[in-house]
């Protein structure tokens, strides 16, 4: 099941800590202040805008529905943990930040607790192989700004609620990635070197994002939605399900460079090349970084055929707005 | 003591493998005889990218070898087809791991705290 891992062991394995510093600051420095300026566009009945949302909600959909896959393989805690966190998810937009806050350090600290030392192997971070990891650790700071996601796809309001919101998800969300990472870390340690076939909170996060966007909508989501995360999850689930490797890069670049290209129709001058500036490194950052194709010809297709409709549906919808 | 394998009996360790410490390795077949001449090796941060592998002899009539670690972390010792996973302690933090650790830290507080304390609606 390549599709539901996100982000876990292989992602330490690969690069250490590495990757969730460049994915903190990525998220902090690029996705925050796109997420900020799309979040002000939330409301706005436009064409363009339109576009982006209908574009967010296909990757919502599909996030979502990798989401789905991960607690369907993983343990029966781990299902208990991720159906309880995708309530809590749904009830996120709701929150006090102040409590947001505390459960998030309440359970870092927890987490940490558990680690009788530091253990160093997993998290030494390895620069060098940085092409294993960048394009994740790119589309992961930008899904924790909600860059990468949209979290502005709400449609009826605009989410998370407040124009600062996306520098608190980078943080708290790295800080969860962090302490999961030492947790993992020490668990490999002790194992004398046994990799763990875990997921990490990632797709966690990442379903709160979706259930965020749903949550403040003063309507449940339509029956489309629901039958398109069927539908996903027995995609994500089945022989035809894609390379993650690539996929999941693809698909997290993707709300960023349409929001990218929305904001630039919107300014002019260098607030122009700084909204285009995130969709643009993320492209150049799978083109240094590109993990190739596989040897299974029909897993790549499945993996790029979703990314076109996408760019599709978003172009012609952004075509039909300009016009 | 660890015993793993099915050609040999094991591989054991005289005592806890701690870096910079010479510990004796053993290697005995199935009837718990040393076997002479085997090629011991150990490979330091075994299946992950910067992974490497260094000889660390070849055993005795005793079926013995000297080896002293020279790195903290997992490893896995190997002789012929057999494998000791080991963790070897940690006696001080890396400096590059734990200034990364720091920043990242760091970087996580400095966002949220941007985003609670100058809250703009």
């Amino acid at each position: 099941m390549a599709a539901g891992l996100l982000w876990g062991v292989d992602g330490l394995a690969a690069g250490g800590l590495a990757p969730l510093l460049v994915a903190v600051v990525v998220g902090a420095l690029l996705g925050a202040p796109l997420a900020a300026r799309l979040w002000e566009l939330a409301d706005r009945e436009d064409e363009r805008v339109e576009a982006l949302r209908v574009s967010a909600n296909v990757c919502a959909t599909l996030v979502a529905a990798g989401v789905m896959a991960r607690v369907v393989e993983d343990t029966a805690a781990g299902t208990a943990l991720g159906l309880g966190l995708l309530v809590l998810a749904g009830l996120a937009p709701r929150l006090r930040r102040g409590m947001a806050v505390i459960l998030v350090l309440t359970g870092v600290i927890a987490a940490l607790a558990q680690a009788p030392a530091v253990p160093w192997t997993l998290l030494r971070p390895g620069w060098g192989a940085w092409q294993r990891w960048l394009p994740m650790a790119f589309g992961t700071g930008l899904l924790l700004s909600g860059a990468g996601f949209g979290a502005w796809s709400a449609g009826s309001a605009a989410v998370p609620g407040y124009r600062r919101g996306p520098w608190l998800t980078v943080g708290l969300g790295g800080l969860v990635l962090t302490g999961t990472a030492v947790v993992w870390a020490q668990a490999f340690e002790a194992s004398d070197g046994v990799m763990g076939q875990v997921s990490g909170p990632l797709p966690w996060l990442m379903a709160l994002a979706a259930a965020s966007g749903w949550g403040d909508r003063e309507e449940w989501p339509d029956s489309g939605h629901f039958l398109g995360l069927g539908l996903a999850f027995v995609w994500l689930n089945s022989a035809l399900a894609p390379e993650a490797a690539i996929f999941w890069p693809l698909l997290l670049w993707l709300p960023s460079a349409l929001g990218g290209v929305l904001l630039a129709y919107e300014t002019r001058g260098a607030e122009r090349l700084t909204a285009l500036l995130p969709g643009g490194l993320g492209l150049a950052v799978l083109v240094w970084a590109w993990p190739g194709f596989g040897p299974d010809a029909l897993a790549a297709v499945a993996a790029v055929v979703p990314v076109l409709a996408v760019l599709w549906t978003g172009g012609t919808r952004l075509a039909v707005g300009r016009g | 003591m660890w015993w793993l394998g099915t050609a040999w009996a094991g591989i054991a360790l005289s005592e806890d493998a701690v870096p910079g410490d010479e510990v004796t390795v053993t290697l005995t077949d199935d009837f718990e005889q040393p076997v002479q001449g085997a090629t011991v090796r150990v490979i330091y941060r075994p299946g992950l990218t910067d992974s490497s592998e260094v000889a660390v002899g070849i055993t005795d009539a005793r079926g013995q070898v000297s080896w002293t670690p020279d790195q903290a972390g997992t490893a896995t010792l190997i002789a012929g087809d057999q494998e000791l996973p080991l963790a070897l302690p940690w006696a001080d933090a890396p400096a590059g791991s734990a200034t990364v650790l720091v920043l990242l830290v760091a970087a996580c507080l400095a966002s949220a705290g941007y985003a609670l304390w100058s809250p703009a609606r």
